[in-house]
């Protein structure tokens, strides 16, 4: 059996991305743990690639040297991925939960017959065995799963894990493809130009955030009141953009913006781990949910269980009546 | 032109969920069942597919309670086709389902398969990537936008940020819906039953293969040591002690 | 809103019924252009089966003196009327979805122009269209999924009598006959000020000593607004439904608390087979009052404001102002506009998931005007008896600047709180 802990990176610019970072955390955890080493795999850098300096946390890097891997295709990566991983065999593969892990993760399972586990939330070696915790509905159960096969892989999910970074010259294997890149069946055309965006709510100091719980889109209006009172903006949860009730550059969370104000302040948010992760970093939050149940009471500092359509008028009042 | 929108019930998450008593799976006594709510996008994105032309839209859903009342849903809101896979499927993983629908995506030969990026309990990894990988086919998840042109699809694939990247994608392969590119639509209820009397459920037979591959040990609610503080009390008496803390924290208007 | 303007025909003459109406024969007139309209418009919506009565208008404008949608917009049946004849598209335009249904038009209409009936047949075909403003279609589906408009969990239904003090019993519980089965409702088994009214009728109930349970889980909404919204095939299923869960079970009468539901089950269950002894709360306290006596007086101006489902719609006006006279210290004062004139909170016909959408095209809420009439009376307490009415009006207290002014209540709550059920 391999000793090989592998993490498929990504990178943001020139940067490892953070989901990577977490990744390696993890790998690292658990190479500590049974004397194993840790590989970070890239796909499309050049072996002399100063990028590939910031996955110092590995023990090792291998990376697939064409440039026709650079640019992320689903069909391209799976099909170098799926030559790799049968051929070094390696103990357990870990990637992040992200927008790229979710085309390699099921897709390299099912050709491989290796198991996968997702949302990955916790990973240790028991003896041969491995056991993992996932996040099951919208966070609000959590499973535990072993599996004794030969090779596993994970979907690691963000902040999960601590990340680990670390800048050195690392030892860096460097091969070409092990696979013709022919004919893609999925072609990277380019990124699209984001949409101008009203409001740029990774600036503001103070979000109120309506998630589906606000009811309908007549009582944003209700978050726009208090957010005027406090000197903030309004953000999103997924469900309120997809609606319609509010443009896309309002939301928050993995598909949406990533923010960090010194208030959070969730109104009607359940805190599905997608939303979590691009909140859970604010400095102060406070969440208002009829659910007591709701996830985001995990992350929350200060909670109110209740119809935020009540709350948030009372707290407009109570602010404005400050002064 | 014929698309395939594989559509799953899902547990309500509505209703609170409780562990069954053997602690690795759910308390069904209170389940109930709706339509993964990616899987209505992968519909609305389809039929939104259908109005631009040439397309033939077959709704495909694994039964569960309330998968009949999911696939007359699809026929009302203008599915052509809808195929009930009968059986239990509580408790079969994403892997096993994804085997099963091989033979009977082979049977109907779309050229496209849609269906949600995500469902509630995808443990094991979601199951329209998954079928992908068992048909050996193309697949873009995290999707935003299909169109369809000279025999390929365009898509638009949601990167983390929002940020959008284009794929051509050449087909038959399978979609994973993040959001159709209008909301689902509602459709009346006189519209369900209209279809309920005259439309007609397909059967076909799909058996889940091969055994479960992660082996359930425990399922629990995430431990509770660090919630939040919880304010208590009518709604002024709240906004009350939220301005207070607010206040004293320096937030915004309320700074200094 | 785009009113496309139907082109005047425009003749030099013209013959009717065998008569040259052109004016040339007249001495008294010289000849003038007379003007046709294209029919298409109102044709359509005449032949819709219950909207036929919209073209029986004849545009003597009496409703648009009454209509509260009026008041705060531009809106009455002989207008909408008027804008159909000169080619408004009805399914394209707002004025679809103003009409809250509360038929005081068809109290002063000579020609019997039915809105109740009109509305929910034309807002039908729009539903069946897809063209119903998002915020009714989410309460159409959160009703469809959960069985009520909030979304909210359908087993946590009867959660609201944990706090209520006195036993609740759910009558699949039981196992017995019961003289009352109280049909609660959404607002009152959800909204948190609707759980507020219900534990101070369950309270009151028990103090009476009346033999009732209530559904729990397995009630649904009655879907009343939703009929009146045009989703008449979930008001059918939802019609079904609870005739087959009430035919489960024995009971005299069926009390019901919000009266939309009341007048749906009293005008529209019957043809789905549910045929009860109906009675509004307010029915059936004020009779049980004369008995009780009171631990306290309640030395408070009030005003009541009839509901229109109570009132116009059924003709109740008089139960719920006995029992506000039965409590001792109570000045009961009417409000400029009170009984078969009272003015709607517009929460009803679907108006209830309609604000936002309604607040582009009117000045202020209906609710807003009707609590300037109740502050202008000089009343501390505006009385309700519908569970529309108290979030309602209480927002609208806010929203006016008349915060500490004037204090919102169920008609179940002051009288309880008089008979001093509420100290807990």
């Amino acid at each position: 059996m391999s000793d090989e802990i592998w993490v498929l990176a990504e990178f943001v610019g020139d940067q490892v991305a953070q989901a990577s970072s977490e990744a390696l955390g993890a790998a690292k955890r658990s190479a500590e743990a049974g004397g194993r080493r840790v590989v970070a795999v890239v796909l499309g850098r050049d072996g002399g690639d100063p990028a590939l300096r910031s996955l110092g946390a590995a023990d090792t890097v291998l990376t697939v040297q064409d440039p026709g891997l650079k640019d992320f295709s689903p069909a391209l990566h799976v099909r170098v991925l799926e030559a790799l991983l049968s051929d070094r065999k390696p103990r357990l593969v870990l990637m992040g939960n992200t927008a790229a892990g979710l085309e390699l993760g099921p897709d390299l399972s099912a050709r491989l017959g290796s198991p996968l586990i997702a949302y990955c939330r916790n990973l240790e070696f028991s003896g041969d065995t491995v056991v993992g915790t996932t996040q099951l509905y919208g966070g609000k159960l959590l499973l535990e799963v072993e599996t004794a096969a030969a090779q596993v892989l994970a979907m690691v999910a963000a902040g999960s894990f601590p990340a680990v970074t670390e800048e050195r010259d690392v030892l860096v294997e460097a091969i070409a493809s092990p696979v013709s890149l022919a004919d893609p069946e999925t072609v990277f055309l380019g990124l699209e130009v984001a949409e101008t965006a009203d409001v740029d709510i990774t600036q503001a100091d103070v979000l109120i955030s309506v998630g589906r719980g606000i009811g309908d889109a007549g009582n944003i209006s209700l978050a726009e009141e208090l957010a005027e009172a406090l000197g903030g903006v309004v953000s999103a949860s997924r469900p309120v953009v997809d609606q319609g009730w509010l443009t896309k550059s309002r939301q928050v969370g993995k598909s949406g913006k990533t923010v960090k104000p010194k208030l959070y302040l969730a109104a009607g948010i359940s805190g599905a781990p997608e939303h979590l992760e691009g909140m859970r970093d604010a400095d102060l939050i406070v969440a208002i949910n009829t659910d007591a149940a709701a996830p985001i009471f995990e992350v929350a500092d200060y909670g109110v269980v209740g119809d935020c359509t009540e709350i948030l008028p009372a707290l407009t009042e109570a602010v404005s009546s400050q002064g | 032109m014929r698309i395939l929108v594989l559509t799953q019930g899902v547990p309500d998450l509505v209703e609170g969920l409780e562990v069954a008593s053997d602690g690795v799976s759910l308390d069904q006594d209170w389940l109930k069942y709706v339509l993964n709510d990616f899987d209505d996008h992968a519909l609305e994105e389809a039929l939104q597919l259908k109005a631009d032309g040439g397309v033939e839209v077959v709704a495909v859903s694994l039964e569960t309670d309330g998968s009949r009342d999911i696939l007359f849903t699809c026929l009302a809101k203008g599915a052509d086709r809808a195929v009930l896979v009968p059986g239990d499927w509580f408790g079969t993983d994403n892997h096993q389902k994804a085997k099963a629908l091989v033979s009977l995506v082979k049977a109907i030969a779309p050229d496209l398969v849609l269906t949600g990026v995500q469902a509630p309990a995808d443990a094991d990894g979601q199951v329209g990537v998954l079928l992908a990988g068992n048909l050996r086919w193309a697949h873009v998840t995290t999707v935003k936008e299909v169109r369809l042109a000279e025999g390929k699809a365009t898509v638009v694939k949601e990167l983390e940020g929002g940020t959008g990247a284009r794929y051509q994608v050449a087909l038959p392969a399978v979609l994973g819906i993040q959001a159709a590119r209008v909301p689902p639509r509602y459709v009346p209820v006189s519209k369900v039953r209209q279809a309920m009397k005259t439309g007609q459920l397909e059967e076909m037979e799909a058996p889940p293969e091969g055994d479960t591959v992660l082996q359930a040990r425990k399922l629990y609610p995430p431990p509770s040591g660090e919630r939040a503080a919880m304010l208590e009390g009518d709604a002024d008496t709240v906004a009350g002690e939220l301005v207070r803390i607010l206040r004293e924290k320096g937030i915004g208007r309320l700074a200094g | 809103m785009s009113a496309v303007k139907a082109k005047a025909i425009e003749l030099e003459s013209a013959i009717v019924e065998g008569m040259d109406i052109g004016g040339s024969w007249s001495r008294m007139l010289e000849s003038r252009v007379l003007e046709s309209y294209d029919f298409e418009q109102i044709d359509r919506l005449k032949a819709i089966p219950g909207a036929e009565s919209l073209a029986y208008c004849f545009q003597c404008a009496k409703c648009t003196g009454v209509c509260p949608a009026d008041r705060v917009g531009d809106f009455s049946p002989r207008k909408i009327f008027r804008r159909v004849q000169t080619g408004t598209n009805l399914m394209e335009s707002p004025d679809l979805w103003t009409c809250t249904t509360c038929i005081n038009c068809t109290r002063v209409c000579p020609k019997e122009v039915k809105m109740a009936e009109i509305m929910p047949a034309i807002r039908e075909e729009a539903v069946l269209a897809g063209e119903a403003p998002a915020e009714l279609q989410k309460a159409f589906a959160d009703t469809q999924k959960y069985g009520n408009p909030m979304g909210e969990s359908p087993r946590k239904r009867a959660d609201w009598t944990a706090k209520a003090g006195v036993t609740v019993p759910i009558i699949s519980k039981e196992k017995k006959p019961v003289d009352l089965l109280w049909y609660v409702e959404c607002h009152y088994s959800y909204h948190p000020r609707g759980k507020d009214a219900a534990v101070a009728l369950a309270r009151v109930l028990d103090a009476l000593g009346a033999d009732f349970a209530i559904l729990g889980h397995e009630e649904k909404c009655a879907g009343e607004d939703m009929r009146l919204g045009g989703e008449k095939g979930l008001f059918e299923l939802l019609a079904e439904q609870n005739v087959a869960t009430l035919g489960k079970y024995q009971f005299q009468q069926l009390l019901v608390t919000d009266p939309h539901a009341f007048n749906a089950f009293r005008h529209f269950y019957p043809a789905y087979g549910g045929d009860y002894d109906v009675v509004h709360y307010s029915q059936y306290l004020a009779p049980k009052l004369s008995g009780i006596s009171f631990p306290r007086k309640l030395s408070r101006r009030v005003t009541f404001h009839d509901p229109c489902y109570l009132g116009r719609h059924n003709g109740e006006y008089e139960a719920p102002r006995q029992v506000l006279q039965a409590i001792p210290g109570i000045q009961l004062v009417e409000m400029e506009r009170c009984r078969e004139n009272s003015s709607c909170c517009g929460g009803g016909g679907g108006g209830m998931y309609l604000d936002g959408f309604l607040a582009n095209f009117q000045r202020e809420r209906l609710s807003e005007v009707r609590v300037k009439e109740a502050v202008a009376t000089g009343a501390e307490i505006l009385v309700v008896a519908c569970p529309y009415e108290v979030s309602r009006f209480e927002d609208a207290v806010k929203s006016t600047g008349n915060d500490g002014k004037l204090k919102v209540l169920d008609l179940s709550e002051i009288l309880a709180e008089a008979m001093g059920l509420l100290d807990n």
